[in-house]
């Protein structure tokens, strides 16, 4: 919605905007006002009647206001001028709340608007009274042209006339009758002027006379609206269209224009913009500043932030000339930069509209003949910025284009990127001089087009001279040489007659670079079309630098069956842009180079891999965990606890170590991994002080003298057995919190976990050496079996027959491929 | 989600200046390119270490109660965009490299 909103709005602003570009403006004047205005009166006129309390209730009419005041303020401090601003409002009359100037005393404006806050009572919304105040405040301003008069007018609806006895409605009607008042409108503002009327001449005929703009922004909140303004709304339209619409052929029709806001919160843009009209500005597509922007284009520019809290910068090259918060300004002085680029910064918001003030010259370049025998003849057009001046190198097509008309006729235009000139083709043979108008626009900005000086063009007897310029590789790298070639562009095609070119001696600016033509007397050809003479740089060191040649030619003419020539133009220059100069690269440093930046990314991701995987690898916090130990006994009955006595909450005890090892009872310990590998398990260790261990859940299966579990945990139980003691010891270390008896659950888990696993597993068990990968060094050691003879026999390999073992084999495998440990429910 | 994020920005990103420092000609001259050494940090100093941070995210989501693939194949997109913004950064490492070879 809101986006359609801003097409909306933008499509209104170019409707109002477009028909206000009837002035020209070239040149590099330095003033951010309009053209000829040696400052600016500016009137803000605002509505106060009491339907502002439904349709702006936050007052943002205010917030409105103070962008205008600031963008006002902000372009009058750029340039140095001054700007005379009134406060007025109206309703049930009007009245000015305060005067002030710009840019000194911007803090005295903004605590003037801010009355308007608390001014939406009133009972009428006069819009006769309104403009008549608004002819007389700037009827009282002396010393400023009535085009230098901005009024920016802001209502909410429609002419509305509740209280009859307001004192301002006789001073334009003797009616007392409310409908009559309301139905003559439109003959008060564009008359003829109504029986009763009190007004010398229709309002809209006394604005036209006193000539000044009015930029009203017309906030329709249809949604808010209650159904008396609706109607009210609808009487008035047509009287402000005929004001301020499209049709400026309509004698109501006064200069300005009118925007509409339909919700109060695009005010504050609104209202910007209005400023930035009243300066004169017109509105630049900002996508235009994102690749840069020639800066000797750029007399002003003012670009708003879509982030109000943030700041914004217009730089020229990267360097920082103006920064504001919301708002930045930039209006040189001394008119537009020489050279460089414009851009603007911005953080996190987007530039949400942008207005400039374009300068440009267009001028002719070379003769500013044609040759009327030819059947086409061009004329060289180049578009400089007002800050370069006219010998200043082209706009780039990118920011201009141009557009011509030879005798009234659209002609064809082609850019030419060698000597960054248009050339305008002017169609013959002709008779006479032909008239050719070309204009330039600036590209996405909604500003006047700029207008090339009337240059009378002559009609010779003999072509202009041709224009010749270098075409082919500007770079030359070592002592190669770079081909490339003159090429010959007839001013005046297609006449019948030979075009002849003698070069002089090129000249260089450095003394290793060289130019050679391959024919260096005369070139001579038809005129029909370009043609080229083949040529080449050459360097006879090696050098990082640039250079510039200079090469001059003058040229003949030989008309269709005469053999005398005729020298046309004087000494002509090659356009020839200027020439790089590059060492050859060296082979081996590029491989050298190459290969440590290679390696620099690889290593430093690499690193970054590995430490994010040792910091993955660290045992859980101890602090989070509880443990106890319960003894166990391993005896013809398998593996046991010694008793069933629960497990008690108190002898649950904290756990010693660190997130690099932990210290349980009964020797066993667990420990962190250390790795570079980075895709290592995650996954600890755990040891016994003696006998073998098994963890459950586990990674490596059975009993070990080094057991692998993943981390992190919610829950673990070590089991450790001592084969010789016949004794051992489960630890069950869990969560604080948890119970004692799911503890105990656990414990007797793991352990009947462990007898079913040993039970199930006669080629595997607590004395074969670990042959898994994932073990480790360790795993390699053969530890002792710490089972009776009759479990021993059960798990022990060796004493298997060498059938039975390769039949197991076969079926089962000894070791079990690691796996994630199931989860305890 | 974020060092994902991350990694395909930072193809975008290495692929944007590649083409802007291709356009320069970067590499032509002994004027390093800005481009070419953005995309060079860009591709494969960020991207690789957005990787390295995705793959241990990815490798704690694994470790977690509920693992879940998406039909996407994260890790597959991960390494197959890391791989190409690495690709890209190393020529524009290359393009420094012949700038810096000029000199």
């Amino acid at each position: 919605m809101k986006r359609i909103f801003s097409i909306v709005t933008l499509t209104v602003m170019a409707l109002v905007i477009l028909p206000l570009a009837q002035t020209g403006v070239s040149g590099a004047q330095s003033t951010s006002t309009p053209k000829g205005c040696p400052s600016l009166n500016v009137l803000l006129l605002v509505d106060q009647s009491s339907s502002l309390q439904t349709t702006d209730p936050k007052n943002l009419r205010v917030d409105g206001a103070e962008s205008l005041i600031k963008s006002l303020s902000n372009s009058a401090n750029a340039s140095g001028e001054k700007i005379n601003l009134g406060i007025a409002g109206f309703g049930e009359g009007a009245e000015l709340v305060g005067e002030t100037t710009l840019p000194e005393h911007q803090a005295d404006a903004t605590q003037a608007v801010q009355v308007f806050r608390d001014r939406d009572t009133d009972q009428n919304t006069d819009y006769v009274l309104a403009l008549n105040f608004a002819l007389q405040y700037f009827a009282d301003q002396p010393g400023v042209p009535a085009s230098c008069d901005r009024l920016v007018w802001f209502t909410d609806g429609a002419y509305s006339i509740d209280k009859l006895d307001a004192p301002g409605i006789a001073s334009y009607t003797t009616s007392r009758d409310k409908r009559t008042i309301q139905n003559q409108l439109g003959e008060q503002i564009c008359g003829p002027l109504p029986d009763g009327s009190q007004l010398g001449a229709s309002v809209s005929e006394s604005i036209r006379t006193a000539g000044f703009f009015i930029q009203m922004i017309d906030l329709r909140n249809e949604g808010s609206e209650a159904p008396q303004d609706r109607v009210e709304r609808a009487q008035t339209a047509p009287v402000i269209e005929r004001l301020l619409g499209e049709n400026r052929s309509d004698p109501c029709r006064v200069l300005g224009g009118r925007v509409e806001a339909s919700q109060a919160s695009s005010l504050a843009t609104e209202f910007f913009k209005q400023g930035q009209i009243a300066l004169g500005h017109y509105e630049l597509d900002c996508a235009q500043l994102n690749g840069g922007y020639p800066a000797s284009l750029v007399n002003a520019l003012a670009v708003k932030n879509s982030n109000a809290d943030e700041a914004t910068k217009i730089l020229i090259d990267g360097e920082v000339r103006e920064e504001g918060q919301e708002f930045a300004d930039y209006a040189p002085k001394s008119g537009p930069a020489k050279s460089g680029s414009v851009t603007v910064q911005t953080g996190s918001g987007q530039l949400e509209t942008c207005f400039a003030d374009l300068r440009a010259n267009i001028g002719i370049q070379g003769n500013a003949s044609v040759f009327g025998m030819a059947t086409r003849s061009f004329l060289s057009y180049k578009v400089t910025g007002a800050g370069d001046g006219p010998e200043g190198p082209g706009v780039a097509k990118t920011a201009v284009s141009i557009a011509a008309k030879v005798d009234g006729k659209t002609a064809p235009v082609e850019w030419d990127e060698a000597s960054r000139s248009w050339r305008v083709t002017v169609e013959g043979p002709v008779t006479s001089p032909p008239v050719v108008d070309v204009t330039a626009i600036a590209v996405g900005w909604q500003g006047p087009e700029f207008k090339a000086p009337a240059t009378p063009i002559q009609l010779r007897n003999e072509p202009p001279a041709p224009q010749v310029a270098w075409v082919g590789p500007t770079t030359v790298e070592g002592t190669e040489v770079a081909k490339g070639s003159l090429r010959v562009s007839p001013a005046a095609e297609d006449t019948g007659g030979t075009l002849c070119v003698t070069f002089g001696q090129p000249v260089s600016s450095n003394d290793t670079l060289s130019l050679t033509l391959s024919d260096p007397a005369e070139l001579c050809r038809s005129d029909k079309e370009e043609f080229e003479l083949p040529a080449s740089l050459s360097a006879t060191a090696t050098s990082n630098t640039t250079a510039q040649i200079s090469l001059s030619y003058t040229a003949t003419y030989t008309p269709e069956g005469s053999t005398t020539p005729i020298k046309i133009g004087g000494t002509e220059y090659v356009t020839f842009p200027p020439v790089s100069l590059v060492k050859p690269a060296d082979g081996g440093k590029i491989l050298l180079i190459s290969f440590v930046l290679w390696v620099a990314s690889m290593l430093l991701s690499y690193g970054l891999l590995v430490w994010l995987t040792n910091r993955q690898l660290r045992l859980p916090d101890p602090s989070l965990y509880r443990a106890i130990s319960v003894p166990l006994v391993l005896d013809d009955a398998g593996l046991r606890r010694v008793d069933d006595t629960p497990l008690r909450m108190e002898d649950f005890k904290a756990i010693s170590g660190d997130q690099s090892k932990y210290r349980l009872d009964g020797g066993i310990s667990m420990e962190r991994r250390r790795t570079w590998n980075p895709y290592a398990r995650l996954s600890a260790f755990s040891r016994p002080q003696s006998g073998v261990l098994a963890t459950q859940p586990s990674i490596t299966r059975g009993f070990d003298s080094r057991v692998e579990s993943a981390i992190p945990f919610d829950e673990t139980v070590w089991v450790n057995v001592n084969a010789a003691t016949k004794v051992g010891t489960a630890v069950v270390l869990v969560r604080r919190g948890v119970r004692a008896e799911a503890a105990s659950e656990s414990i007797d888990r793991a352990v009947l976990g462990l007898q079913r696993h040993l039970d199930s597993m006669p080629k595997s068990g607590v004395g074969e050496p670990d042959a898994s990968p994932q073990s480790g060094a360790g795993a390699s050691r053969p530890v002792e079996s710490p089972f009776p003879q009759r479990l021993a026999s059960s798990v022990d390999g060796e004493s298997d027959t060498s059938e039975q073992s390769q039949r197991s084999s076969s079926a089962e495998p000894k070791r079990a491929e690691p796996r994630l440990p199931p989860r305890p429910a | 989600m974020v060092p994902l994020a991350i990694i395909l920005m930072s193809l975008i990103a290495a692929t944007a200046l590649i083409a802007i420092a291709s356009g320069d000609h970067a590499g032509g001259t002994a004027d390093l390119s800005i481009p070419a050494l953005g995309a060079w940090f860009v591709g494969s100093i960020v991207g690789l270490l957005a990787y390295s941070w995705f793959r241990t995210e990815n490798a704690k989501r694994r470790m977690s109660r509920v693992y879940s693939e998406t039909v996407f194949r994260l890790p597959l997109i991960a390494l197959g965009a890391s791989m190409a913004g690495w690709f890209i950064g190393s020529y524009g490492g290359f393009l420094v490299a012949q700038a810096v070879a000029r000199r």
